[in-house]
């Protein structure tokens, strides 16, 4: 339902362009949830506005498709963006606190959802709306919603906002959830509430999901597929089982190599050495030779390209080709 | 001690005596050597319509190596306290002199302790002299006495002396009639208008009352002028003639008898006969005489020697003196007739907010710092026979809009809303003559402009300094270049269209050279 | 409870005004210049007996203490006393002015409101496009043009070049609508006088403008750097994720956030506003308190002066707090 291909996003910056997406090609289907995983910086919000054509000027998305349900959202007109917006593909935010509009009522702002869309097609009354919104709070396990309907954000816990913010995501049914970050700004155990809530969506109402995490515990144990991404490009992609057993890419086995629970028995903990390489004027050269500890001559001398190497699965390393 | 002893004496005092007269002479003859000189330098003091002329004086000052700071006070009262305390050195001022008589000019300005002296100048003879000009009543004698004053004062210098502004004042070109008065007063009888029956004049400051008896204001007794008349009046150009009175005559230098003129009428067709004279003054002179304990303010300075007036029949009355007052007549135009028994029935306080006088307009509708409105009064007796035009005003209704800003009422007159404005300044006088619509008109002022200098204190004890910046100053190109032109040079403290001034003196002539020489005399540098 | 609350604040004001009363009163008397010299004028000769005369009659020749007492004691009863200059009872010479001075504030506010809102916004939506540069210089220079040089060049240009505007004042002789609040545009709309509401709004124009210029500009810039802020914000890129089209984005979720802030400034303004009525009364001939208030102090006529400044005081503390009050409206997280 969803094909990203080659899709391309930079900021003009005073340095120079930052490319903070760069020939991204990704594809999710009915009712699945994708993980996209990698350091912070790396552009994962970044791809998940592109896909809303939300990303904020002076960026803007250079080349490459989105097609969604078969239409390319990237050639639509503003209007129709907007029609899909919040309707077909709806986005929950990393931080609750600051997406919640401040100066209106959390009730209100999940009925403005409904609204939104509602526009020309039928008249519900105020009173309908208010009840549907009821039933979504509900849904999302917001507790006495009667009352809650009316309160602030700043009235709500972390918890609570972000489960307001799935309600207003939810409130036109999407068929695609995209999930930034939904659980990094809350504590572990609600953290795992509202990775249930989102699995519960997923499978009563099969809704797919993109769902970001710099996590790859989170990944591991939330998606169906995975798709790792570093500096700006996809490195390797495939079933969330078998990446996790079998990483191809360094990038990945170092990235699971620095996660506590995924480590086995006896192996060292370690993080990857190094930073996250500048990317302004990255060229299609592998990314990861300097900081990889499986680095050839040959890397810092030819691009490299995604290769599928079967199974669904693709990796982008000298190493495969 | 025997008289060797004394002769002894008598021979050192005398030598001593001519070593002084030696060492004076040739401290007058020899400037001390130039390394002993020191720099003139001192505050010019001044309020901001002065500030020009200020920097002009500091400007040409400087070029003669003298060291000249000017500065601007916002405020007069507290300028004023400096100035009491004798703190400041050399002030640019001014001085009204409506009355054209000296007495109201050189006896505050020069008296020893006078009200208006700044200089605090004090010379026994001019104070002598000043008092003998206060109470004579010989024209010729008082004139006498004011020449010598301005003899003295020419060479005491306590003042540079400066110029006389001219008034400037303008009008529509629909205006008829109108020229402005030299007391500035704006009197709108005999004017008449080619377009329109409502003529509007721009005042420059709030009117503070419109009861005759109370306020201190000029801007009050222009608007005031309008719906009441005095006993008697003044021309354009400064002579007093018969207003409400037909005529008057002293009885003795300190009793005056005035015969009011018959068939005049207030607004309300009550005649004015000798009682309402006899009350309107009465209510001036007598302590609490407004009523409700309140006194007038029109006493003190305008009519302080009228102990009395007495009415001898219902047309004639009399004016009782403390001492022999010169200028009674001059003073008596600045008092208009009310109605006595309008005034009794009302008060004071309802009668300012509805006068009723004996003049060409009876008032309509007033808010005192916005507008006075009034309209011609069809029963008015015609004024004064002795100015052309006597009759019933020409003009149906007479707005006074009060505009304090001089830009905003130069606009109004420009822009139509105005058809006279009072008070238009030199620099606004091209923009007004440029336009087709307008007439700019001037008359010889009644304010003399000069440096005041502090005589008690350094630099300005010393007369030389005093001459110096007498010569120093060149008046004629400030005139031109300060003042557009519209102004008079002055040869003295005094008017030159006023009584008495001295025509035989002629103004400090600019000689740079003069002054250089006596800076240097009096021990400072030049260039 | 708001209301209570409200109360509370309005009664907490008393002090304050109290306080600015009687520090104007000391400041007043210990200014150089006496009132009786100043009502004689320069050129009188009044004798000293007749200036102690006239002092004995308004009192001042009593200990500062004593007077200071007297007008407090009257004042508490809102008696503030006669003026000097003008002989009848501050309070009326008050309230006959505040209409015109209330009229011209309000216009100088809708004025600049009407103009600095949209002008910020546009300016922050098309951050660094000619709009904004071209408006965000023109509220450098409003901020810094004296309201003198402002009020006289517009009035030469629409009174004098172009003749479209009057000069001064509030109405012509003659359009006076009838009086209901003293303010000639309500009164106009209110009695369904149509000509005098014409002349009353072109009256107002230029004085608003003058008045309302730098709390325009000052709000301009306040207003788009925190729209600049605001559509910064995580709840700016929600609403567009909801569909939302860009002008509801702006108008609905961005405005309300980025009026917190310039809701405090027009508060802080409103003391601005006052003290410029001052100038641009005198400039336009608007006869309202401000320039009672410049006749009273160089008159030094006291009981004047301190009046007009417990009006000032007073105006300025209610702004802020009606700032307050609307701030809890806008900004729910404060509460009074
Ligand atoms: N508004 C912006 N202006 C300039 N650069 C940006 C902007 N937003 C994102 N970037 C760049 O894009 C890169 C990716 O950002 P983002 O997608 O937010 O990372 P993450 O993977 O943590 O979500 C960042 O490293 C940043 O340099
Ligand atoms: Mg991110």
């Amino acid at each position: 339902m969803l094909r990203i291909h080659n899709l391309t996003t930079e900021f003009p910056t005073r340095r120079g362009a930052v490319r903070a997406v760069e020939e991204m090609s990704l594809s999710l289907q009915r009712g699945q949830i994708m993980g996209l995983v990698g350091e912070s910086g790396c552009g994962k919000s970044v791809t998940l506005l592109s896909i809303l054509r939300l990303v904020a000027r002076p960026g803007r998305i250079i080349s490459g498709s989105i097609h969604f349900e078969g239409r390319d959202i990237l050639s639509m007109a503003p209007a129709e963006v907007r029609r899909i917006r919040g309707a077909d593909i709806a986005m929950v935010f990393q931080d609750p606190l600051t997406t919640l509009n401040p100066v209106f009522r959390v009730g209100e702002q999940i009925r403005e959802s409904l609204r939104v869309h509602r526009i020309g097609t039928g008249r519900t009354s105020r009173r309908e709306e208010r009840e549907t919104v009821l039933s979504l709070m509900k849904e999302v396990g917001i507790p006495s919603p009667e009352s809650r309907y009316w309160q602030y954000p700043h009235e709500f816990s972390g918890g609570m906002q972000q489960r307001a913010l799935i309600a207003i995501a939810l409130a036109c049914r999407p068929k695609l959830l995209l999930a930034d970050e939904p659980t990094t700004a809350l504590d572990v155990t609600i953290q795992a509430q509202i990775l249930e809530l989102l699995s519960r969506i997923n499978s009563e109402r099969g809704t797919a999901i993109l769902f970001v995490t710099h996590d790859l515990a989170v990944a591991s144990e939330f998606c169906h597929w995975i798709s790792v991404m570093y500096a700006g490009r996809i490195v390797e992609q495939g079933p969330v089982d078998e990446v996790i057993a079998d990483p191809l890419h360094p990038y990945t086995e170092g990235l699971l190599r620095s996660i506590p629970r995924l480590v086995k028995p006896r192996r060292r903990l370690s993080p990857i050495p190094g930073d996250v390489p500048d990317l302004i004027g990255l060229t299609n050269r592998c990314s990861f030779e300097s900081r990889c500890d499986r680095r050839m001559p040959e890397c810092a001398e030819r691009p490299v390209s995604l290769v599928d190497v079967g199974g669904g699965r693709h990796v982008r390393c000298i190493l495969y080709e | 001690m025997g008289r060797r002893n004394l002769f002894v004496w008598f021979v050192i005092m005398l030598a001593m005596l001519a070593g002084g007269i030696i060492s004076g002479c040739a401290k007058k003859a020899e400037p001390p050597p130039s390394d002993q000189l020191r720099t003139l330098s001192f505050t010019i003091d001044c309020e901001n319509y002065n500030k020009a002329v200020a920097e002009a004086v500091a400007q040409q000052l400087r070029e003669l190596g003298v060291d000249v700071q000017v500065r601007v006070w916002g405020d007069w009262a507290v300028l004023k306290e400096a100035l009491l305390n004798k703190e400041r050195e050399m002030l640019v001022n001014d001085w009204g002199n409506s009355t054209l008589d000296p007495y109201d000019l050189l006896n505050p300005k020069f008296e020893t302790g006078g009200r208006g002296n700044y200089a605090h100048y004090s010379n026994p003879r001019v104070d002598d002299l000043l008092k003998r000009g206060a109470t004579g009543t010989d024209e010729a004698e008082r004139e006498r006495i004011y020449k010598e004053v301005q003899e003295i004062l020419y060479d005491d210098a306590p003042w540079v002396f400066g110029y006389a502004m001219q008034e400037i004042e303008a009008s529509r070109k629909t205006v008829q009639n109108w020229v402005p008065a030299t007391d500035s007063r704006i009197n709108l009888h005999r004017v008449s208008l080619t377009e329109g029956d409502t003529l509007v004049v721009g005042i420059r400051a709030t009117i503070e009352s419109l009861d005759p008896a109370n306020h201190r204001n000029r801007i009050a007794e222009t608007v005031i002028r309008n719906m009441f008349d005095g006993l008697v009046t003044r021309t354009p150009d400064g002579k007093v003639v018969p207003e409400i009175a037909e005529s008057w005559e002293a009885i003795s230098p300190t009793l005056w008898e005035f015969k009011i003129r018959k068939g005049i009428t207030f607004h309300n067709g009550e005649p004015l006969t000798a009682d309402d004279v006899k009350f309107t003054f009465d209510r001036i002179i007598t302590e609490g005489g407004l009523g409700n304990g309140k006194s007038s303010p029109r006493k003190a300075g305008l009519l302080d020697p009228v102990t009395e007036v007495e009415k001898v029949d219902d047309y004639t009355v009399r004016f009782h003196l403390s001492a022999p007052w010169p200028i009674i007549l001059q003073m008596l135009v600045h008092q208009q007739i009310v109605p006595k028994d309008y005034v009794e029935r009302v008060g004071s306080e309802e009668f300012a907010k509805k006068p009723i006088g004996a003049g060409p307009f009876k008032f309509v509708e007033g808010k005192l710092d916005e507008r006075v409105v009034m309209e011609r009064y069809d029963g008015y007796y015609g004024g004064s026979p002795d100015i052309p035009g006597a009759g019933p005003a020409r003009i149906k209704r007479a707005i006074f809009e009060v505009i304090p800003e001089t830009s905003t009422r130069v606009a109004a007159l420009q822009s139509g809303q105005a058809h006279i404005i009072q008070s238009v300044p030199p620099e606004l006088v091209p923009e007004l003559d440029k336009d087709p619509n307008c007439e700019v008109k001037t008359v010889e002022g009644t304010r003399v402009y000069f440096l005041e200098m502090n005589v008690t204190r350094p630099p300005f004890d010393d007369v030389r300094v005093r001459q110096a910046m007498n010569y120093a100053i060149d008046w004629d190109l400030i005139i031109e270049k300060v003042l557009g032109g519209y102004a008079t040079r002055l040869n003295g403290p005094l008017l030159p269209h006023g009584f008495a001034r001295h025509t035989g003196l002629s103004p400090y002539p600019f000689d740079p050279d003069r002054a250089r020489q006596l800076l240097r005399e009096a021990g400072y540098r030049t260039e | 409870m708001r209301g209570l609350r409200v109360l509370e604040r309005i009664l907490s004001t008393i002090p304050i005004v109290f306080g600015v009363a009687v520090i104007v009163f000391c400041v007043m008397r210990f200014t150089p210049g006496d009132p009786i010299d100043v009502m004689m004028g320069r050129e009188g000769h009044v004798s000293q007996e007749q200036i102690d005369a006239l002092r004995r009659e308004f009192g001042l020749d009593k200990p500062i203490h004593v007077q200071l007492y007297m007008f407090l004691s009257r004042a508490v009863r809102g008696d503030l006393g006669n003026s000097l200059t003008k002989h009848r009872p501050v309070s009326a010479l008050i309230r006959e002015r505040l209409p015109a001075t209330v009229e011209l504030a309000l216009g100088a506010l809708v004025f600049s409101l009407v103009l600095a809102i949209p002008i910020g916004v546009i300016s922050a939506v098309r951050q660094y496009s000619f709009v904004d540069r071209a408006s965000m210089a023109a509220a450098f220079f409003g901020i810094s043009m004296p309201a003198f040089w402002l009020g006289i060049i517009s009035i030469i240009v629409f009174s004098v070049r172009l003749g479209i505007l009057p000069s001064y004042g509030r109405l012509p002789y003659g359009l006076e609508p009838a009086r209901v609040t003293g303010l000639y545009v309500l009164d106009s709309v209110l009695t369904g006088n149509v000509s005098s509401l014409v002349a009353a709004l072109r009256h107002l124009l230029l004085p608003s403008v003058t008045l309302g210029a730098p709390m325009a500009a000052i709000v301009a810039r306040v207003m788009r750097s925190s729209m600049l802020e605001v559509l910064r914000q995580d709840y700016v890129m929600l609403a567009r994720a909801k569909g939302l089209t860009e002008w509801a984005v702006i108008t609905r979720h961005a405005l309300v956030n980025a009026l917190i802030p310039t809701v405090t400034v027009v508060g802080v303004q409103t003391g601005v506003l006052l003290g410029g009525n001052m100038i641009v009364e005198t400039i336009f001939s608007w006869p309202g308190i401000g320039r009672l208030a410049v006749d009273a102090i160089f008159n030094r006529d006291y009981p004047l002066v301190q009046g007009v400044v417990m009006v000032y005081a007073l105006t300025f503390v209610l702004a802020n707090l009606a700032v307050d009050i609307l701030y809890t409206y806008i900004n729910p997280k404060i509460n009074l």
